[in-house]
């Protein structure tokens, strides 16, 4: 049996286009037609949910101006993100993937995180102290892969979410900070919406209604998300952001509330909708 | 002022198949649209797959011609191209609800980014490659009732 777990995320990145579609859908389905990836496949899933419940693009500029402030008070977001933004940038960044706009979209940066993982006996005998308890975790794969038509704007968010929280023995209102993936701005509203934080369709006043910073009521992405801080070994950036805020250690962005965090992945986008792997983690304070 | 978009024609296009799409591209010499229609089910599924995603079964599923007939389902304009389509942008990729109950991912040629919405009828519209196969990209249906 494995008594030390140690958790390395690290990512360096290369320019050339490697990426290698012989086995996937895309190189028949969608390279063929110039869907830009990521970007492409969130730029159809917005209009979508446009078309379905009417979007105030401005509201989702208001979580990417939260998290970019975040990133302005993490010395570990990437420097080049660490400059302030307005509503008015967001809206006035130029188009990618109409509706999907550049100060939607992660970028991939170099970096690396680490964690260790033991039993509380171990640590004990460590001298460890201020240890982060994961008690509540759920993910949910290929989320309506055997179904054609589907609402693109629901994620398996909606089932691992309650798994994991029900794990945890909280509802979704005694969430005291959210940490959910963040490739796109939207995914961020999605997620209040898959998780139950809102209604389906009422993300945008959600956030109209809000305040996401770190000493706001919903303290959200308080490193800055991926988006502000840079895309470096995925969901790494807010798995180790909630741990150090449950520790105390958010410096300049710590957060009031430390009873618990809340953390989410996703992972790959199936053909023409939402995002297949969806990941919850609930993390309590010793 | 009309947004003109780029429809795509001048982009050059080799497109590898998987053995179990065969099927499809040979059907699209004559321009005919096929789709995976799985027996055990009554639903259609696209993409192409080596078994239906209904029951799992390779045997389940045969090939039906359809008529390519639909509603866009979503759009987006891409200003941002994949490599082989770089300078051609804006162009627009289509997500098209077809009639038989599937989404087809593509181009549209004959379309202007004011008339492209959310819910517009469109036909098929087959565009020549290399290979004698014809890729399917749409155009606006408008003698659709």
């Amino acid at each position: 049996m494995c008594d030390v777990a140690f958790l390395l995320f690290a990512d360096t990145h290369v320019l050339e286009d490697r990426t290698d579609h012989s086995h996937s859908y895309r190189r028949e389905w969608t390279d063929p037609y110039g869907l830009m990836g990521p970007p492409g496949a969130f730029g159809l899933l917005s209009r979508a949910y446009e078309a379905k419940y009417g979007l105030d693009y401005r509201m989702l500029g208001k979580l990417a101006v939260t998290q970019r402030n975040h990133a302005l008070l993490n010395e570990n977001a990437c420097e080049k993100l660490r400059v302030p933004i307005t509503i008015d940038d967001y809206m006035n960044s130029r188009m990618i993937a109409d509706p999907i706009r550049l100060l939607d979209c992660v970028m991939r940066t170099d970096g690396a995180a680490g964690l260790l993982m033991m039993s509380r006996k171990r640590a004990k005998e460590k001298g460890l102290t201020k240890c982060i308890i994961p008690i509540g975790y759920a993910e949910r794969t290929n989320f309506k892969g055997g179904e054609n038509l589907v609402d693109v704007t629901k994620s398996g968010h909606e089932i691992c979410g309650k798994k994991a929280l029900g794990a945890a023995a909280i509802g979704i209102k005694d969430v005291a900070s959210f940490h959910p993936y963040d490739d796109f701005i939207i995914a961020i509203m999605l997620q209040f919406e898959a998780f139950g934080f809102c209604k389906a369709g009422e993300g945008v006043p959600f956030i109209r209604d809000h305040d996401f910073s770190y000493n706001g009521d919903l303290p959200l992405n308080t490193g800055g998300g991926q988006i502000s801080a840079g895309q470096a070994a995925c969901s790494s950036h807010n798995l180790v952001e909630a741990v150090r805020q449950l520790r105390g250690e958010g410096g300049k962005r710590q957060v009031k509330d430390t009873r618990n965090a809340l953390v989410t992945g996703i992972g790959w986008i199936n053909y023409g909708r939402n995002w297949g792997s969806s990941a919850a983690l609930v993390l309590v304070p010793e | 002022m009309t947004k003109a978009l780029n429809d795509t024609l001048g982009v050059k296009r080799t497109i590898k198949h998987f053995d179990f799409s065969e099927p499809y591209w040979e059907a699209t010499k004559q321009k005919k649209l096929v789709i995976q229609y799985c027996k055990a089910t009554g639903k259609y599924q696209h993409f192409p797959r080596p078994v239906s995603i209904f029951t799992g079964r390779r045997r389940d599923i045969e090939w039906r011609e359809v008529s390519g007939k639909g509603v866009v389902f979503s759009y987006t304009i891409t200003e941002r191209g994949t490599p082989a389509f770089r300078g051609a942008e804006p162009y627009a990729v289509v997500s098209v609800t077809l009639d038989v109950g599937v989404n087809f991912i593509a181009n549209i040629v004959n379309c202007n980014a004011e008339e492209l919405k959310v819910g517009m009828k469109v036909k098929p519209y087959w565009h020549p490659l290399d290979d004698g196969t014809h890729l399917l990209m749409f155009q606006p249906d408008k003698d659709a009732t």
